[in-house]
């Protein structure tokens, strides 16, 4: 009889472990996809829901007259004309060079679609929300603006760009 | 302001596609009555300004092959000199886009209003010659207000 009690008493046990086992994985924490990229030395992110694709430069970036300055130009995606942004002025970055680790990054953020060209893709990790610091508060209003926050890459400081607002200020 | 439309322009327009500084580009030949050799142009005693005078170019432009169009508007009282025709072609209505908002940002071009991609996969800009007074005057009016500061 003890012997019946002390195994449903184990398997009662086994049954409640589980049981909060599972409530952990519920738990776990919330986590946000980010594409880790590089400009000039640095390392920068997107959040990943906001880019759409990741694609080689093709040869020819077609320039067009008039535009600003931080437009390199138009690209046909497959049959869709795609602007092709640097945004290394708008970060106060020097100018970078086409590379065969360049890439686009094509995003999409508040109505406003674009490639963006970036030295090369890092990563493209699910990072723990709480693993985001905020923006360092050195860093001048235009940019804080910007910048949703920071985390630890490799060993190395990744600023999390907005490409909304990035997009807004552009467009404005 | 007529600008040639037959019938067929409901589904097509007709596109005189030219290179300059590198740059493919096409127009609409229903704003155009003729295109003639610059030395002609002169000889009628037209005055001729370069596209690159026109549209804000970043570089500096040369031309390999000129001649100069001449437009149906006789509001503007000069012809439009382009480099390197290559061809006249048809091209349907669909397979037009606007350009992507980012380039139109900040008051970019406003007589380049579109583009299409070719059967090769390249982009053709489509230029507007009766927005480049527009144009023209945007950048004179950027040329002084620099000249200002």
């Amino acid at each position: 009889m003890d012997a019946d009690r002390t195994k449903s008493d184990r398997i009662l046990e086994q049954l409640k472990k589980r049981s909060v086992r599972e409530k952990v994985l519920d738990m776990e924490e919330e986590k946000v996809k980010l594409v880790i990229f590089s400009l000039a030395d640095d390392y920068y992110a997107f959040n990943g829901s906001e880019v759409k694709e990741i694609i080689l430069p093709p040869g020819d970036i077609s320039y067009v007259p008039g535009a600003p300055d931080f437009v390199l130009g138009v690209i046909n995606l497959r049959g869709d004309i795609e602007s092709v942004i640097a945004i290394n002025t708008f970060l106060s970055l020097p100018e970078s060079k086409k590379t065969s680790r360049s890439r686009i990054a094509i995003a999409v953020k508040g109505g406003v679609r674009s490639g963006i060209m970036v030295d090369s893709i890092e990563d493209v990790l699910d990072v723990p929300v709480s693993g985001i610091k905020p923006p360092l508060s050195t860093l001048d209003a235009f940019k804080k603006e910007c910048v949703t926050g920071e985390l630890t890459f490799k060993g190395k400081n990744v600023t999390i760009l907005d490409t909304g607002k990035i997009f807004g200020k552009l467009a404005a | 302001m007529d600008e040639g439309c037959g019938p067929a322009c409901n589904d097509e327009l007709t596109l005189l596609v030219f290179t300059l500084g590198g740059v493919r580009m096409a127009v609409d030949t229903a704003q155009i009555y003729g295109m003639a050799h610059p030395e002609d142009v002169e000889i009628q005693g037209r005055e001729t300004l370069g596209l690159h005078q026109l549209i804000s170019f970043r570089g500096p432009v040369s031309y390999k092959a000129t001649w100069v169009l001449q437009l149906k508007d006789e509001a503007i009282p000069y012809g439009v000199m382009i480099d390197q025709p290559e061809e006249i072609v048809p091209v349907n209505l669909d397979t037009l886009q606007p350009l992507p908002q980012l380039v139109r940002a900040g008051g970019g071009s406003e007589a380049i209003w579109g583009a299409t991609v070719r059967a090769d996969g390249t982009i053709l800009l489509l230029v507007d010659l009766y927005k480049l007074p527009k144009d023209a005057a945007r950048i004179q009016g950027m040329e002084s207000t620099n000249l200002t500061h």
